[in-house]
């Protein structure tokens, strides 16, 4: 049973709708005033919601999809009835956008017009002023085959009133005396409020209550404190709230009339051939570059908005016309969410099939990203529809997906080919019971005999009907058999390539223009080689044959002279004939070019294992100390040898450019191997296409070398591409997609734009998968393993990294060899957790051989072998062999300031790291050092590594606080701190830089503004010691932040509270006597700084 | 002077469990419900969750009906598991879908089609936390309309409220919430 009792309801929701009964906001605040008592906040909050008080859409729209009720509740205009200036003769159609009215207009011609009412549920002031915004150019638009657009506005919908629920709510409460005076309500007459062009008195007089009017803005619902209740106030408080923006009425468009049938629906009746559709396209083409040309984008091709105008005769050819040029643009724009995005396709456009994968994606940001591209998909997607009777993708089929599914399926999936689509169907077709009783032939034998008689030119596609009728369940109609066996060869080839060159996701590789498609289709018809076609030499050669039947004998020639590898003799050989010679070369070489890159995959492989292998891991400390740079001078003299004028063919070219980039990248000389992937990606670009699995190699070596060099930022886009592309044409679970995952997932580890708990599932995923496909011996899952555990690291939680790279390195060691420099990262990898862990027994042996190996691999001034040097002197500093950790540091200090250290992000946190470690040592001079040196290195490149960022500030941070330079402190450590929230918001790191804020302002003599920060990290540390790593001294955090808040309160003249704090500190202390094997007895440096 | 209910009798004498409690069970019959649902429809069916949480009262007012005091009990909780269904893909597909990997899921419950911008449904749902502390009756409401699609004539008698006051409790949740998910 509901209680109705007054009781239980909060007063804030009370007070709320009783305010709400007010008639006038003066009443109403009076009686806030009064219910509120004096209490200020309330009366705020108050205030506050009753102006979020409004009719609008706001959580009007459920999350979940419901099923309508009556969509037909829409009231309709009836013929004789005036909108605007023109009047409406009869209804000629309706659709799941509006109705289409056949009107009248009188002034200042005399014409009939095609008026478009848009269904309710748009925001009718944008619409039309996102029309107004593109007039002009809507007006340029002078072509045969497009439909003058001439107007839009708004009817006025008195009526549409009551479809609506919401605004009736409060009216019912209202006392009569306060009913709204009846609609309409007086408003300027069209034109009175837009551009003075206008011509006058169009408003007219209302007929049968539909008047047009602009659309005036009107004010937003009076806040409680405007007090200006005059012409409003009369009114009960609902009406003078602005009311929906459908009671401005619905936005209409009057374009020029046009009497035609859907152009699908055109080539059907007429069993056009598909020579015949493809010059109607080409029609549809030309219109659409002409609207392009004059900077209007369609952005919602589809059949029903290309009509084909009925003429008498059978004679006379159809002329298309495109309709609604501007109209999506107007309706469509207005916050593409996804819920928009829904509305939109039901309403709008019906059927997601014709959308671009950049429409589908649009995010409220990307809005103003469609460009005429947009179109030529549309385009490929309704000539896939002309030569098949189906669109690439079910339209309903999308929409029963959902929205998310249904994005995804636009932007990812890649449709398959026209001729493929007919196979499909034909196979159904043919698996389908047949029946002989069917008639077929019977009741249709016009089309039948249309289509034996008329050859190959005869070919026309019944639409969309047999797959549907198969399954349901009906009879197949043996004619389409017939028509599917002459269809899919005159498709399959170019047509299958032109459609699919519009229908590329991404844009850039689509026709540039309208005009390029329909040449492209006049090449085909003229038996010409198309540019959509890839250059596979085995095409062009046929496209060659069919021009000229002279050649077949040269095709077996030159075949023959590339399997044994000299093009040019061949060239010489057919010198004789000139008319031929110059075609052929040009052939030849492209498929020498093919024939190479066909190996070159495992060329570079090979190459790369080789010197993997055999050189770098032949390398052992004591043998031969530059052996690595044998190695480089060998590389150095490739590149050399490439750069030269004649160099390779450009694939072979490319592929020794892709492993030379590998083993540089591997060297850690990632500005080299930069340099060649992109000279190799540019290599392949051109003559492979972007989603070539080789030019995705370079891709994948490129991100990476940049990803390693610092250059997150310019690698996340390129994984990102290169993911998506090889997830399209290699699959899922290519090795090379998962290579693409992993640098994905490093892209992201150091952006630290995803907090890492997601990260961490996101790698425990891409492992997962990692271990299924590769194995988990597979160097790719060990690199994975790798990088995993540096997040780890990153985020204190060694613990659970520690068993993954023991496993790890483990089977590195096995698989790859001890010298392998993916098994010396391991190591290295290992050597950290443990150091953080506490466990210096097990680090030092790990790090000690680590840098042995890497100084004699990689050469003593690497930064790779620097990383390992310095941890190894960290490990020492913990273990107070002060004698071992100061030359090592000293002789990476030197190094490091003679290389370009900012392209090593990971040095820079290396360095920041042992200098925090000798902070704790208490040799400030030495931190301050190393810590300022790393600050600089991420000063000059602050996006190459955000995460290593708020660490490396708050180290020196920590540095200058111990210097007693108070100012400077705080400057760092306010710089850190938003980014520490950001990245780490629970870890306890977060309240170890709040302490050492508080105590920056503590020195400052801030102390009102130091006690929250002391306290709340004091607090926070305490809660989270058991989550901080031994290596970090959860113990001595702890003490310290006690510390502080005594310092704070004995500074502060605050005994009491100083004395509270110092027997905590003496308890905790008490407590934690043995545990905490890293603290240092006796060296206290944060509170009593040595220097300064 | 106000007819807007409260919170519609959750604890019953005799009955102790909170809608809190009867959570997990409304949450799995859901979930077997929609299992069930989409193995007799057809591929690319969708389910509606109004018909949905329907169809679950009647088949738990039959056999575990005595678990909830009334009506409005089991909706609220209904509601609940519907938010949580919706919020936790939702949170499921931001991670994935911030990796740029594409989510595999066969759950039967991802035949729902959620139609709002994941940023307003997680904005509306952190809204909502809020908003139930001051005002349970109010939240519940929103979860009823918002994250079960009723109507608010539906709504209103899920709750056992007049029409009228539904409606005026809807028009403080939206003022309520307007702020945390506009920003």
């Amino acid at each position: 049973m509901p209680s109705l009792n007054a009781p239980n309801e909060p007063k804030i929701r009370r007070i709320f709708l009783e305010a709400l009964e007010k008639p006038t906001p003066k009443e109403r605040d009076a009686y806030l005033d009064v219910a509120c008592h004096g209490d200020v906040a309330l009366r705020t909050r108050l205030g506050v919601l009753l102006g979020n008080h409004r009719e609008d859409h706001f959580l009007e729209n459920p999350a979940v999809e419901v099923e309508q009720a009556d969509p037909n509740r829409m009231a309709a205009e009836t013929p004789g009835d005036l909108i605007g200036r023109y009047q409406i003769l009869e209804k000629i159609g309706e659709g799941g956008c509006g109705v289409v009215y056949m009107a009248e207009q009188a002034e200042p011609v005399r014409r009939r017009v095609a008026l478009k009412v848009i269904k309710l549920g748009m925001d009718t002031k944008s619409v039309i002023a996102r029309f107004e915004a593109e007039r002009q150019a809507l007006a340029m638009m002078d072509h045969p085959n497009i439909a003058k657009i001439y107007d839009a506005g708004a009817t006025e919908a008195p009526r549409l009133a009551t479809g609506l629920p919401a605004p009736q709510i409060l009216r019912q409460t209202g006392d009569p005396a306060h009913e709204p005076p009846p609609s309409p309500c007086p408003l300027p007459p069209l034109g009175a409020g837009g551009e003075g062009g206008r011509r006058p008195g169009e408003g007219g007089a209302p007929v049968h209550g539909v008047t047009a009017r602009t659309l005036s803005s009107v004010d937003s619902f009076p806040s409680s404190d405007a007090g200006k209740g005059q012409g409003e106030g009369s009114r009960s408080l609902d009406t003078s709230h602005p009311p929906l923006s459908t009671h401005y009425g619905r936005p209409y468009f009057v374009m020029e009339l046009v009497r035609g049938v859907r152009i699908t629906d055109y080539c059907d009746r007429n069993n056009l051939s598909t020579r015949e559709r493809l010059a109607l396209f080409t029609q549809v083409c030309h219109a659409i570059q002409h609207a392009h040309q004059k900077g209007i984008i369609h952005r919602d091709i589809k059949p029903s908005n290309i009509l084909v105008t009925l003429h008498d005769g059978p004679a006379a050819a159809g002329v298309p016309k495109v309709i609604d040029f501007g109209i999506a643009k107007a309706t469509s724009d207005q916050r593409l969410t996804d819920k928009t995005l829904f509305t939109a396709f039901e309403q709008f456009i019906g059927t997601p099939a014709y959308m671009s994968p950049e429409q589908a994606g649009l995010s409220p940001a990307g809005a103003a990203d469609i460009d005429t591209r947009s179109d030529i998909y549309s385009l490929g997607v309704l000539l896939y529809e002309l030569l098949t009777g189906r669109t690439p993708f079910d339209g309903k089929e999308l929409l029963a997906s959902g929205v998310d599914e249904m994005r995804r399926t636009i932007r990812e999936k890649e449709p398959v080919r026209p001729s493929t689509k007919l196979t499909q169907e034909l196979v159904a077709t043919k698996r389908a019971p047949s029946s002989p009783a069917a008639g077929g032939d019977g009741r249709l034998p016009a089309a039948t005999s249309a289509a034996q008689a008329g050859g190959e030119e005869s070919h026309s596609v019944v639409r969309a009907t047999p797959l549907a009728r198969s399954s349901r369940g009906e009879r197949e109609d043996p004619r389409r058999l017939n028509q599917l066996q002459h269809l899919i060869p005159l498709i399959r080839g170019d047509l299958d390539w032109i459609v699919m060159k519009c229908l590329e996701k991404d844009r850039a590789r689509r026709y540039e223009t309208a005009n390029g498609l329909a040449s492209d289709i006049q090449r085909h018809l003229n038996n010409e080689a198309v540019l959509a076609r890839p250059p596979s030499s085995c095409y062009r050669f046929q496209k060659l044959l069919r021009r000229n039947k002279v050649m077949a004998g040269a095709v077996v020639l030159v075949l023959t002279a590339i399997l044994v590898g000299t093009v040019i003799s061949i060239g010489q050989a057919l010198r004789a004939r000139t008319e031929l010679r110059r075609a052929l070369a040009a052939e030849a070489q492209a498929l020498t070019a093919e024939a190479k890159a066909l190996t070159s995959e495992a060329n570079a492989q090979a190459a790369l294992h080789f010197i993997q292998d055999e050189v770098l891991s032949q390398a052992s400390p004591g043998s031969q100390p530059d052996r690595d740079l044998k190695v480089r001078t060998l590389l150095d003299r490739i590149a050399e040898r490439l750069d030269r004028a004649a160099g390779p063919p450009p694939l072979v070219e490319a592929s020794i450019r892709q492993t030379v980039g590998s083993i540089y990248t591997e060297l850690g000389d990632y500005a080299k191997a930069i340099q060649h992937f992109e000279q190799a990606l540019r290599l392949q670009e051109q003559h492979l296409g972007e989603s070539h699995p080789d030019t995705l190699r370079s891709l994948h070596g490129l991100s990476m070398a940049l990803w390693w060099s610092g250059g997150s930022a310019q690698a996340e886009p390129l994984t990102r591409r290169g993911l998506d592309a090889s997830r399209r044409v290699l699959g899922e679970k290519d090795p090379l997609t998962l290579q693409f995952m992993q640098a994905r997932a490093f892209t992201m580890l150091y952006s630290g734009a995803v907090p890492w708990p997601e990260l961490e599932l996101l790698f425990l995923q891409t492992l997962a998968l990692h271990r299924k496909v590769l194995g988990p011996d597979h160097p790719g899952t060990l690199r994975l393993i790798h990088i995993f555990s540096m997040g780890y690291h990153r985020n204190w939680q060694e613990v659970k990294a520690e068993p993954l790279l023991v496993d790890a390195l483990d089977r590195s060691r096995r698989v790859l060899g001890e010298n392998h420099p993916q098994t010396l990262a391991l190591m290295h990898m290992l050597a950290i957790t443990y150091t953080q862990l506490n466990q210096l027994e097990k680090a030092e042996p790990l790090e000690f051989r680590s840098v042995e190996l890497r100084r004699s691999i990689l050469g003593e001034e690497h930064f790779i072998t620097l990383v390992s040097v310095l941890s190894l002197a960290r490990i020492y500093l913990k273990q107070q062999q002060f004698e071992k950790a100061g030359p090592l540091t000293d002789q990476a200090l030197d190094v490091c300031r003679r290389l370009p250290i900012e392209n090593s992000p990971f040095l820079a946190s290396n360095l920041s790291a042992l200098g925090w470690e000798y902070l704790e040592q208490g040799h400030v001079a030495k931190a301050e050092t190393l810590c300022e040196l790393a600050l600089q290195t991420v000063r000059r490149k602050p996006d190459a590594s955000a995460l290593s960022n708020p660490r490396i500030m708050t180290e020196l941070g920590a540095v200058r606080l111990a210097q007693r330079n108070y100012v400077e402190a705080e400057s760092l450590l306010r710089e850190a701190s938003p980014l520490v929230e950001k990245f780490w918001p629970d870890a306890a790191y977060r309240f170890y830089v709040m302490s050492l804020l508080g105590a920056s302002l503590s020195g400052q003599k801030q102390y009102a503004d130091a006690e929250p920060l002391l306290l709340q990290g004091c607090q926070g540390l305490q809660q989270r010691q058991a989550s901080i790593p031994s290596g970090f001294r959860p113990t001595r955090r702890i003490t310290e932040s006690l510390e502080r808040l005594v310092q704070l309160y004995d500074a502060w003249g605050q005994p009491a509270q100083a004395a509270d704090w110092r027997q905590k500190l003496a308890k905790f202390e008490q407590g934690a006597k043995t545990s905490d094997g890293g603290s240092i007895p006796g060296v206290r440096v944060t509170v009593e700084p040595r220097n300064k | 002077m106000s007819d807007v209910t409260t919170t519609p009798d959750r604890a019953q004498p005799g009955d102790p469990k909170s809608a809190e409690e009867l959570l997990p069970l409304v949450y799995q019959e859901l979930r077997n419900l929609a299992a069930a649902k989409m193995a007799r429809e057809t591929p690319g069916q969708t389910l509606q969750p109004t018909a949905l949480v329907h169809e679950a009262w009647l088949r738990l007012a039959g056999n575990q009906g005595s678990a909830f005091a009334n009506r409005a009990h089991f909706f609220a909780a209904a509601a609940e598991a519907m938010r949580r269904i919706l919020i936790e893909r939702a949170r499921r597909r931001q991670v994935l879908e911030k990796g740029g990997f594409a989510e595999r899921e066969d759950l039967s419950e991802s035949k729902i089609v959620c139609l709002a911008p994941t940023d307003e449904l997680l904005a509306v749902n952190d809204g909502l936390d809020q908003l139930a502390a001051e005002d349970p009756a109010a939240a519940d409401l929103v979860k009823l309309r918002y994250f079960v699609g009723l109507s608010m004539a539906q709504a209103a008698e899920a709750m056992g409220l007049p029409l009228r006051s539904a409606e005026r409790l809807w028009a403080f949740a939206r003022a309520w919430l307007r702020d945390s998910v506009s920003q």
